[in-house]
């Protein structure tokens, strides 16, 4: 604390001002590039870890040859450029990306997982290696100036950078600005950065141009819409009514030859003239139930669903779910009947709704995707259905739908379909499969029909599709219990600490990919890397991976726990993420006192390994000790501030206790951080949470910790000797 | 000199032995992320195999000469419609009696309109097609092959036994590509023909002429893919060449068998209204003015699922420009409600065949004539 008071030196300044720099855009721009890159590919679970990991991975690259620069004498200049490239590389790469996907791809194509990996590493590539490369630089013009642990301040002011250029973006700019817009301010931004670095050596060339990039920034920002230019890109031939980007995603209109497309994070939500996929969404459900006057949709109302409600003369109140108030409002403009005095919309997340609520319901429709995602799928499980009936009364009629099977199911297929249908089974007493354009599943504890057709004629529903003359009852029950026998065998329970579901989702949409020859040399270049990386690790640097590892991963877990305690709350989950790069700038400037630095590492592993239990013990005890909102909120809150607090500390003490030069020092550490991180983003959220469950993954990060803890005690003689010869 | 561990190497080697072990279970899980199953190694013939039709022996291996691809196969290796093999060095197939969906649809589902009208298909299909198309409703049989499905055990004498029961009227081969498991197809409609079956394919019409030639004695109707006039755009699509296909519509024609021809119109892709238009006057020069074509609605599927729906007036367009092409009967599929589902006299114009849906709400062909001015009409509508 006390060595970042004393900033008097001008390359305190300058590079205490960069790092802030640096953090604020790091930030930033992976959150927009993140959403960029779901956008244009696809946006499930293991996508988003490849991505992030990549992310991670490619900045650690950037961090290691950073040391490439150790024996230059100019310490300003190369900086600067950096920042100027910082401040180019986002709005281009996001600008490429989107000109680019159709033109090297076939139009509308899914990318496979590989494809995805080698195309988004390199639009990655070029701000990710800046930004890694940029750290032992700035570690190097600390270390010149008057304050010590430079490697450790350095990672501080990066830290409240990125808390400054997360809480900027999550609280104000994702609200009103554009994707562009905020890529151009932060050019401005690192122009000027880069224009002060240049200024301290007095370079003018460079500071023409850095402040001539800011007014170009200026400029653009002002006069031209690059989003609207852009997004052209991204649907060809199809004219753009309407798009924003909003903290849920990305919400587009398009039209063409009199047919309306309505699509969120570039995969379609839903088509006018589409009488198939609205009318089974609701009919199904909705014909079977005697009186249906009290209903609940979640999500899809700007998509017709209300008005096909409506057709019912009973409906007394629908209550619609929606997350995102951007698809509510754009569908008031194109769906009329949501202006309907009986419907009742309810912006926030459908679970927290449903345990406040204490309204009861004849139909539920949940009209929501396959759960490819943590988040979709806490509406398909275990703990979901039981709040659910809490909403219902023994003639209510459930229904959600899962991605058609057409005539045949796949193994994925059973796992998925036979996971959900236990999980549904389990809470209630009855539970049918129709097949459709989807597969919809019905649940409720009295008694259900396969045959619709009749229901539809009896209560005089005028429907387009979903009648006696498309649907063939016969057909459609054989065809329903081929599916149901397909799946006798299936059924593991989906739970939210445990998401099997989503898995299976992930592994279905794997199977519609064959293996390219060339992953076999790529894989066997990766082990030969990790073979390499691990035989040079040091009690030191296995200790920063594993904090590394540990710090990705428990913030992963933190935000998917209070998720599905309190829903996707956007701005909780900002202020988590928030607070954990608060506690990791603080605990970054951390300073043991001399002689204890060794224990000091060896203990806060130990307690890092502590605090990973603590969460799982909190879920786990829920049930038997109550507990208060506000204590909930604090407990995330102090959770994500104190794991930060000790990744941070571990880092400053790891940059006292390693030696060698302080270039090599800085891009070691950082790069390993990152590639720790990395692997956490990559193996957690797709592949060990769905797999083990929520507890066993923080069981084996406390594991890890405790195995790098007592490696590093089993050798603490080893550096306390190498500390006596370093400091006396 | 051999000193031993430490306890310090000792308890260093038990923990990466123990990480190791731990590690175990994730690479299990990252070898199925990564799709690493093996697709292409197959076993030997077994119950369900049969000696193919259609190859012949090479210094290199076995050709097939089933369709147009013509796999080379060296022993033990699977062609790239997944269900040919070569082993011992006798082509077999290796679906033959084990489909792997097995349903009855009404006929108009495949879609036929003027075959056998409001009757009920037993359709069945094994794994295995010789295209790749980007958006196949069916891929997870059709890319697949039978040692990777689940699958039913049921020979052709059985196949038509169901269908009896069932009350059937046909024999539909459809969902993947029949003419993948030819074998079967072919002694499966042998057996149907003589208990008065029809048999009906829905196909890619992907074949060599011999193979097709023999299996036209046997088939009744024919429902074949023509998604799009553009050889560039069909390889990019499927993965094949446009030119067997307007080959294989020629051969059905002059065998007499029932022809029926969809175009599934997926936006970017095959909605060009300038190629749609050369399509259709092709097929009126061609002589396939009486073969009704199905323009269908695309929906995302499969691996096209970053595109729209068809908009309606586009395949409004195109049915328009069939008619304008010579076409007589021009259709429009998967849009519930639309008008294009119904038959109009190609003379009169008169509404003979009103359909809701795969139900004929109205009929008004007589002995294959239309009841307002007696023109003839095109088509098998009756068994």
């Amino acid at each position: 604390m006390s060595s970042a008071r004393r900033i008097s030196h001008p390359a305190d300044y300058a590079s205490a001002l960069a790092a802030v720099a640096l953090g604020a855009t790091a930030l930033t721009t992976q959150i927009v590039i993140l959403r960029e890159c779901l956008s244009v590919f696809y946006g499930n679970e293991l996508v988003i870890g490849f991505i992030l990991s990549l992310w991670m991975a490619i900045t650690g690259l950037g961090a290691l040859a950073g040391r490439v620069i150790e024996h230059r004498e100019d310490k300003y200049i190369p900086l600067s450029v950096i920042f100027i490239g910082l401040g180019l590389t986002p709005p281009l790469s996001v600008f490429f990306l989107r000109y680019l996907r159709n033109l090297l791809f076939e139009p509308g194509i899914m990318l496979d997982l590989w494809t995805i990996f080698a195309f988004s590493s390199l639009f990655l590539l070029p701000f990710c290696f800046l930004a890694g490369f940029t750290f032992p630089l700035l570690s190097r013009l600390a270390g010149s100036g008057q304050g010590k642990s430079p490697i450790a301040r350095i990672y501080s002011w990066e830290a409240f950078g990125s808390v400054l250029g997360g809480g900027i973006f999550s609280l104000v700019l994702v609200f009103s600005f554009s994707t562009f817009e905020i890529l151009l301010a932060l050019t401005i931004v690192n122009s000027l950065v880069a224009l002060i670095l240049a200024k301290m050596e007095r370079r003018p060339y460079l500071m023409a141009i850095s402040f001539l990039l800011s007014v170009i920034a200026f400029g653009a920002f002002k006069t031209v819409d690059l989003d609207m230019m852009t997004r052209k890109f991204l649907f060809p031939h199809q004219r753009l009514l309407f798009f924003k980007d909003t903290p849920y995603g990305n919400v587009t209109v398009t039209s063409r030859d009199g047919q309306t497309n309505f699509y969120e994070n570039g995969l379609l939500l839903f088509s006018s003239q589409d009488p198939i996929s609205r009318e089974e969404a609701v009919h199904y459900a909705m014909a079977q139930h005697p009186h249906p006057r009290y209903v609940l949709l979640i999500s899809g109302g700007f998509a017709g669903l209300i008005g096909e409600i409506l057709k019912y003369r009973d409906v007394a109140a629908i209550d619609y779910v929606e997350l995102n108030p951007a698809l509510t409002a754009i569908g008031k403009l194109y769906t009329p009947e949501l202006k309907d005095r009986r419907v009742n919309i309810i912006n926030t997340d459908a679970r927290l709704f449903i345990r406040e609520t204490r309204k009861s319901y004849d139909v539920v429709l949940v009209n929501l995707p396959d759960p490819q995602t943590a988040q979709i799928n806490r509406f398909y499980t275990d703990e979901f259905f039981h709040e659910l009936k809490s909403t219902l009364n023994r003639k209510t009629i459930v229904s959600l739908s899962l991605t058609s099977s057409a005539d045949y199911l796949s193994k994925e297929a059973r796992a998925l379909k036979g996971s959900i249908l236990a999980t549904l089974k389990k809470n209630f007493s009855n539970v049918v499969i129709i097949a459709g354009s989807r597969d919809f599943f019905l649940a409720s504890d009295s008694p259900l029909a396969m045959k619709i057709a009749p229901f539809i004629e009896q209560k005089g529903i005028s429907n387009t599709y979903v009648n006696a003359y498309y649907i063939d009852d016969d057909l459609t029950v054989r065809r329903s219990e081929f599916i149901r026998q397909s799946l006798l065998k299936e059924g593991r329970l989906n739970k939210d600490f445990a998401p099997i579901a989503y898995l299976h989702s992930l592994l279905l949409w794997l199977s519609a990919f064959e293996p390219g020859l060339w992953i076999w040399p790529l894989l066997l270049v990766l082990f030969l890397i990790f073979a390499i990386f691990f035989r040079t690790l040091n009690p030191i640097t296995f200790g920063i991976f594993t904090g590394g590892f540990s710090a990705s991963s428990l913030e992963v877990i933190l935000l998917f726990s209070f998720q599905i305690i309190y829903g996707y709350v956007y701005q909780m989950l900002g202020i988590i993420v928030t607070t954990f790069m608060a506690g990791l700038g603080l605990g970054a400037l951390y300073k043991p006192r001399s002689g204890k630095p060794v224990s000091r590492f060896i203990a806060i592993q130990y307690g890092m390994a502590l605090l990973s239990l603590l969460l799982p013990l909190f879920l786990a005890t829920g049930e038997f000790v109550p507990r208060t909102h506000i204590g909930t909120h604090a407990f995330f809150v102090s959770m994500a501030f104190l794991i930060a607090l000790l990744i941070g500390a571990e880092f400053s003490v790891a940059a006292n206790l390693s030696v060698g030069p302080l270039v090599h020092r800085a891009s070691r550490l950082y790069s390993i951080d990152l590639i720790g991180a990395a692997m956490g983003a990559l193996l957690i959220s797709a592949l060990c949470i769905p797999i083990m469950g929520v507890l066993w993954v923080s069981v084996l990060i406390a594991f890890l910790n405790i195995i790098s803890a007592t490696v590093a005690f089993w050798k603490r003689k080893e550096y306390t000797s190498i500390l006596t010869e370093k400091y006396g | 000199m051999d000193r031993g561990w430490t306890k310090r190497e000792f308890i260093k080697y038990c923990a990466w032995g123990i990480s190791g072990v731990c590690l175990a279970p994730f690479l299990e899980t990252v070898s199925v992320f990564a799709n690493l199953k093996d697709k292409a190694q197959a076993p030997g013939p077994n119950k369900w195999s049969r000696e193919a039709m259609f190859y012949e022996k090479t210094a290199n291996g076995i050709k097939c000469r089933k369709c147009p691809h013509e796999c080379l196969l060296k022993e033990n290796n699977l062609g790239l419609c997944r269900n040919r093999m070569n082993y011992g060095g006798k082509l077999y197939t290796i679906a033959y009696g084990n489909p792997c969906a097995v349903h009855i649809d009404p006929i108009e589902k495949k879609p036929f309109f003027h075959f056998l009208p409001a009757t009920r298909a037993f359709s069945i299909a094994a794994a295995g097609c010789n295209l790749r198309c980007l958006n196949c409703q069916n891929w997870q049989i059709s890319q697949y092959s039978p040692l990777e499905t689940y699958n039913l055990d049921l020979p052709p004498g059985q196949v038509v036994e169901e269908c009896e029961a069932s009350r059937c009227e046909s024999i539909a081969y459809t969902y993947s590509e029949p003419t993948t498991f030819y074998e079967y197809m072919y002694d499966t409609a042998q057996i149907a023909r003589k208990k008065g079956i029809k048999n009906v394919i829905k196909s890619s019409g992907y074949i060599n002429e011999i193979p097709l030639k023999y299996l036209a004695q046997v088939i009744d109707a024919a429902n074949i893919d023509l998604k799009c006039f553009d050889d560039g755009i069909y390889r990019k699509l499927s993965g094949v060449k446009l030119e067997p296909i307007l080959n294989t519509l020629k051969i059905l024609k002059n065998e007499g068998v029932w022809l029926e021809i969809t175009n599934l119109i997926v936006p970017e892709w095959t909605d060009n209204l300038d190629l749609i238009k050369r399509m259709c006057e092709w097929l009126h020069a061609n002589g396939f003015s009486d073969c009704p074509i199905h323009f269908t609605r695309f929906t995302p599927m499969y691996k096209l699922t970053h595109l729209p729906l068809t908009p309606v007036s586009t395949l409004e367009k195109a049915r328009d420009i069939a008619y304008s092409s010579g076409i007589k009967y021009a259709y429009i599929g998967n849009v519930p409600g639309h008008p294009g589902e119904n038959t109009y006299c190609h003379r009169c114009r008169r509404l003979i065949v009103e359909r809701k849906g795969f139900r004929i709400v109205a009929f008004n062909i007589s002995r294959g004539k239309c009841r307002y001015c007696g023109a003839s009409i095109p088509g098998v509508f009756s068994g």
